[in-house]
C-alpha cells in the first residue's frame, strides 16, 4: 500500500519534471515546442501545402478521419462551439483537420466533409509517408488497417494551437471540454 | 362447490409460472442519430435503455434498412489513440440505466446505404436475448449534435 503510494508520488514528480522541461503535457514532444507545426500535405482543394503557408494565422489542428462516426464529429463540434464562443477573435484562427486515413480521405472526400463543421475548416491529407512524417513531428500515434477483417482507424484525440509566428501556444488533450478549449483560445488570441 | 374449488386450484397452478417468472421489460428512450457529413460510410445511433422488468437481459444487436450492419461499439482511449471496440452484447440489469452517448457507447451503422439527413428519421430494430424485438423511430439530428434537444445526454447541469 505504502509502496504503491511512493511509486505514485515518484511518477507524479517525474511527470512534473517532464512538464517543467517544455511547459507542456508530456505527450507533446520537445521538438514540436521548439520548431512549431511542420507538415507537407495536400489541402482539400488538392493543393500542396506546408505549415509555413499558414504563417500569420493562429492554427488549431486536429488529427482524425472522415469516416469516423463518433469521436471526430464531436471533436469538430467542440472546436466549432469554442471558436464561436470567442467571437470576433476566432477570425484569426485557421482550423485544420488532418486526416490520418490517406487511403480513403482524398482531397475531394475531405472537401465534402469539412464544410459541415466550420466555414473555414480546411481538410488536409497526403501520402502515407507524408502523414507518417506529420504525425511523428506531433508525437502522436495512429493506426489504419484491417482488424479482424475490418478496415479500422485509431487516432489521437488532441487539439493543438499554434501562434501566428508558428510557436506552439496550447495543447488540449483528450477529455478537454468546450469550456476549457474556449478559455484556452480566449487566453491566447489577441 | 367441490368442483369450483378444484377449478380455482387448477387455474392457480396454471398461472403460477407467470406469477413468479421474471420478465424483461426494456424501456427505450431518447433515441437519436447523427446526420452524415456528406456521403460517409458509417453512422451512429445513441439511446437510453432501462430494464424496467425483473429479469437480466442483453441487447444482442440491431438492424436497419439504411445500413448493411449495426454493431454495438464502445469508443475508448488506448495508448494515446481513440479506437472503437465492438462488443457482442450489452447487459441490461434490472433498474440500471444504460446510456449510449457521444464518446462512450453507440450503435454503429456500418455501410450506410444512404446519407442520414438531418430532420429525417430512420427505423431501427433492437434485438434482445429475452425481451421481444423492438422497433424504434430514430430522429436524425445535426452532424455536430451531442444529444437530443441540444443537450448532451446524461450530463448533469
Amino acid at each position: 500500500m505504502r509502496g504503491r503510494l511512493w511509486m505514485g508520488l515518484a511518477l507524479l514528480l517525474g511527470w512534473q519534471t517532464l512538464v517543467a522541461q517544455t511547459g507542456f503535457d508530456p505527450q507533446v514532444p520537445p521538438w514540436l515546442v521548439e520548431q512549431g507545426a511542420r507538415f507537407q500535405l495536400q489541402d482539400h482543394h488538392g493543393r500542396a501545402v506546408s505549415a509555413a503557408d499558414y504563417r500569420g494565422d493562429y492554427l488549431l489542428i486536429y488529427f482524425g478521419y472522415s469516416a469516423c462516426p463518433d469521436i471526430c464529429p464531436t471533436a469538430l463540434q467542440t472546436m466549432r462551439m469554442a471558436l464561436e464562443g470567442v467571437g470576433e477573435a476566432a477570425r484569426q484562427v485557421q482550423p485544420l483537420f488532418i486526416s490520418v486515413d490517406s487511403k480513403r480521405d482524398t482531397p475531394a472526400v475531405l472537401a465534402e466533409f469539412v464544410r459541415f463543421f466550420h466555414p473555414r475548416l480546411i481538410g488536409l491529407t497526403g501520402s502515407k509517408q507524408q502523414l507518417f512524417n506529420a504525425a511523428k513531428h506531433f508525437g502522436l500515434r495512429y493506426h489504419t488497417g484491417r482488424v479482424e477483417g475490418r478496415y479500422e482507424v485509431s487516432h489521437s484525440d488532441n487539439l493543438y494551437l499554434f501562434g501566428p509566428a508558428g510557436a506552439l501556444l496550447a495543447f488540449f488533450p483528450h477529455g478537454t471540454t468546450q469550456a476549457e478549449l474556449q478559455a484556452g483560445l480566449a487566453q491566447h488570441l489577441e | 362447490m367441490r368442483v369450483g374449488r378444484g377449478v380455482i386450484l387448477l387455474l392457480l397452478w396454471l398461472s403460477a409460472p407467470a406469477l413468479v417468472a421474471a420478465e424483461s421489460r426494456i424501456e427505450v428512450s431518447e433515441p437519436w442519430a447523427r446526420a452524415s457529413a456528406g456521403a460517409r460510410p458509417n453512422g451512429a445511433v445513441y439511446l437510453r435503455l432501462i430494464q424496467r422488468g425483473t429479469r437480466a437481459d442483453r441487447l444482442l444487436g440491431a438492424s436497419t434498412s439504411v445500413a448493411r450492419a449495426v454493431e454495438i461499439h464502445e469508443s475508448l482511449m488506448r495508448g494515446g489513440m481513440m479506437r472503437m471496440r465492438p462488443v457482442a452484447s450489452l447487459a441490461l440489469v434490472p433498474g440500471e440505466v444504460v446510456t449510449l452517448r457521444p464518446r462512450g457507447w453507440h450503435l454503429m451503422l456500418r455501410g450506410l446505404t444512404q446519407p442520414l439527413r438531418e430532420g429525417q428519421r430512420l427505423r431501427l430494430r433492437l434485438e434482445f436475448q429475452h425481451a421481444p424485438a423492438r422497433d424504434v423511430e430514430v430522429p436524425i439530428l445535426g452532424v455536430g449534435a451531442m444529444g437530443p434537444n441540444g443537450k448532451a445526454v446524461g450530463e448533469r447541469p
